[in-house]
């Protein structure tokens, strides 16, 4: 019987994946974000092979070939320090994409236990755990990344730890939300006159219900930590240089507007790039998971 | 339950978050590694000298007698302690630098919920259409990028290609500006009939504003679309049109009406975040306003004025939160039962 029973469940998941995955190969919008996140994941990945200068990136300086504009040898034209632009853009992925997995990695288990916990355990718990994410909604997520991050040491790790404080109450009030509602359903009340214990409504009956909206905001929310690293690093808190970092780049560059606009203008439109293939991504995971009505 | 005491409860949430987050803020600010009498007197002071620095701005108690303390001058003299960079009191530095960022934000306020809501009417009634796909390129963009990045372009554009706007500051040098009632350029000029000074700051603030309000912008107008499209095909719908009602009509006060409760609760939250972004915007164009105050505070680890300056942002953000909370609970009868159910 048992094997009978896991037999079902996984054609039924495999019928939902392939459901899934024809519904998404529908919408070009989310095929063109895919593509360019996975673009992007390999460039990041594989900067240093691919990159034309790879030294670049690291302390290098060349006066004679400074503020150079887009040519054929550099496709992006060269700083003020003659660096390439292009090969400093690439490696700049790579701290933009850690500093989103890391953050998200951390925010999301935390966030959504704490969710689960207060959602579940109503009462003194609920109102405790959410008052706490409350306080720290208090301030929109960059001003109080901004305070953090500048009390720290401007490093990668301590940017993630300034992002993580102001991101996982957002986490912690989708799953409570939808914890609360789910907590009245019959199959919980089933699973409780059958004698189930706590954990095991928790994990197995309630949130395998709530992880497509946690999985849509995950990918959304990579474009939008991206975005706060990139204004974070703009304004002198990110990874110190010689280390590549989108946002210092444009901040960098726009004193040098408008006459030597490619320094500041080609990371910029690698941000946007970036954010833009993220949110596509993410808006057709979102439009391929929901349930139509019939 | 009733509008009073859904606000009542709402601002006695409030409170009780701000206190948290003052709490919050104290903490991480006295956490801060570095000894702040000795980064205000500069590395050559005398001992003398820095205790008493440190005796006054109180850092030899225990901390929580330093937030009391703090909590005390607050709410008795309105004293939020000297700031170590500009030896001036905190709360006279914001009095001053925060109406500059205030005129910023309500204009990229006017700009995101005017403009996000005529595009996402627009947007809806040529839904499906060329125009939408255009419309649906323009809303992602907009989200997308960072308003710096916006208003980088925006300043290579028309602050040099097509010399239309100013760039720097809030006045052309040599445009005085008007006597001070609210400390707000455009509303002074306007106060007391110096127009000149008042069209000058307008078009300083342009830029920055509609920068500001373009990410805000396009989440409004494409919740607004949304909810429009989803109306659309509704019984009622149909019913106005059977009665001959023109289009314009129908969208405008029906359709709009039911899309603008989702909307405005967004448009809240973006709203506050106007403030966030407005950080990172003033230093690219030199505003002496709150937030380049404030950066300045937090990069050279000036404590009294981080605290202060956060504490003003939480409470700006809170009071814009509550007043689109009020709003929404009138428009829509359903949240204030729901709030009462869940608590």
């Amino acid at each position: 019987m048992k094997n009978e029973n896991r037999t079902q469940i996984i054609s039924r998941a495999c019928e939902n994946f392939r459901r899934f995955i024809y519904r998404f190969s529908r919408d070009p919008l989310s095929i063109v974000g895919l593509v360019l996140v996975i673009l992007f994941i390999i460039l990041a990945i594989f900067a240093p092979l691919i990159v034309p200068y790879p030294k670049h990136a690291e302390p290098f300086v060349d006066w004679s070939n400074a503020s150079l504009p887009p040519s054929k040898d550099h496709l992006f034209g060269t700083d003020n320090m003659g660096r390439d632009i292009f090969s400093r853009t690439i490696f700049a992925l790579r701290g933009a994409l850690k500093m989103a997995i890391g953050v998200l990695a951390i925010v999301v288990p935390i966030g959504t236990i704490i969710g689960l916990v207060a959602g579940y355990y109503a009462g003194a718990v609920e109102m405790v755990l959410m008052r706490i994410s409350d306080i720290f909604l208090a301030l929109p997520s960059l001003v109080l990344a901004m305070a953090i991050a500048a009390i720290l040491r401007p490093t990668l790790f301590n940017n993630m730890i300034a992002v993580c404080v102001s991101w996982w109450p957002w986490y912690a009030r989708l799953t409570y939300g939808m914890v609360s509602s789910y907590r009245n359903e019959t199959f919980v009340q089933a699973a409780q006159i059958i004698g189930a214990n706590r954990w095991h409504i928790i994990f197995k009956e309630i949130l395998p219900n709530c992880l497509s909206p946690i999985f849509t905001k995950m990918a959304l929310d990579v474009g939008w930590v991206i975005l706060i690293g990139a204004s974070l690093s703009f304004v002198g808190l990110g990874e110190q240089p010689p280390t590549p970092a989108l946002g210092t780049m444009v901040a960098e560059g726009s004193r040098y507007l408008p006459d030597f606009w490619w320094i500041s203008v080609f990371p910029a439109i690698v941000i946007v790039l970036l954010i833009l293939s993220f949110n596509f991504l993410g808006d057709g995971i979102r439009d391929s998971l929901s349930l139509e009505e019939v | 339950m009733s509008i009073p005491k859904f606000i009542i409860k709402r601002l006695g949430l409030a409170v009780f978050v701000l206190l948290g987050l003052s709490i919050l803020i104290f903490l991480i600010a006295r956490v801060i590694p570095g000894d702040p009498a000795r980064m205000a007197l500069g590395p050559r002071a005398p001992e003398y000298a820095l205790e008493n620095l440190r005796k006054e701005m109180n850092l030899d108690k225990p901390i929580y007698m330093q937030y009391y303390l703090w909590l005390s001058d607050f709410f008795t003299k309105g004293y939020l302690g000297k700031s170590l960079i500009t030896r001036r009191h905190v709360e006279q530095d914001i009095i001053e630098f925060f109406p500059a960022t205030l005129e910023m934000v309500i204009l990229a306020a006017i700009f995101l919920a005017g403009m996000g809501i005529g595009l996402g009417i627009l947007s809806a009634q040529y839904r499906n259409s060329f125009t939408d796909a255009i419309f649906r390129v323009i809303a992602y963009l907009g989200i997308a990028t960072p308003s710096f990045v916006w208003l980088i372009i925006f300043i290579l554009l028309f602050g040099y290609s097509m010399p239309i706007f100013p760039v720097l500051g809030r006045l052309t040098p040599g445009v005085s500006p008007p006597p001070r009632i609210t400390g707000m350029y455009i509303l002074d000029g306007l106060l007391t009939g110096n127009l000149r000074a008042s069209w000058d700051a307008f078009l300083h603030l342009v830029l920055p504003s509609i920068a500001l309000a373009l990410g805000g912008m396009s989440q409004a107008a494409r919740i607004i679309r949304s909810g429009i499209v989803d109306n659309i095909n509704k019984d009622y719908t149909t019913l106005y049109k059977a009665y001959g009602f023109t289009a314009s009509l129908i969208f405008m006060k029906y359709l709009l009406k039911t899309s603008l409760i989702p909307a405005i609760s967004i448009m809240g939250l973006d709203i506050a975040a106007l403030f966030a972004n407005a950080f990172v915007i003033e230093k690219v164009i030199n505003f002496p306003g709150l937030s380049n105050y404030g950066m300045n505070a937090i990069l050279n680890k000036d404590l009294n004025a981080i605290v202060g300056t956060i504490m003003v942002l939480g409470i700006t953000f809170a009071s814009v939160t509550i007043i689109i909370d009020i709003i929404v609970a009138y428009l829509d009868p359903r949240i204030r039962l729901i709030t009462k159910e869940s608590s």
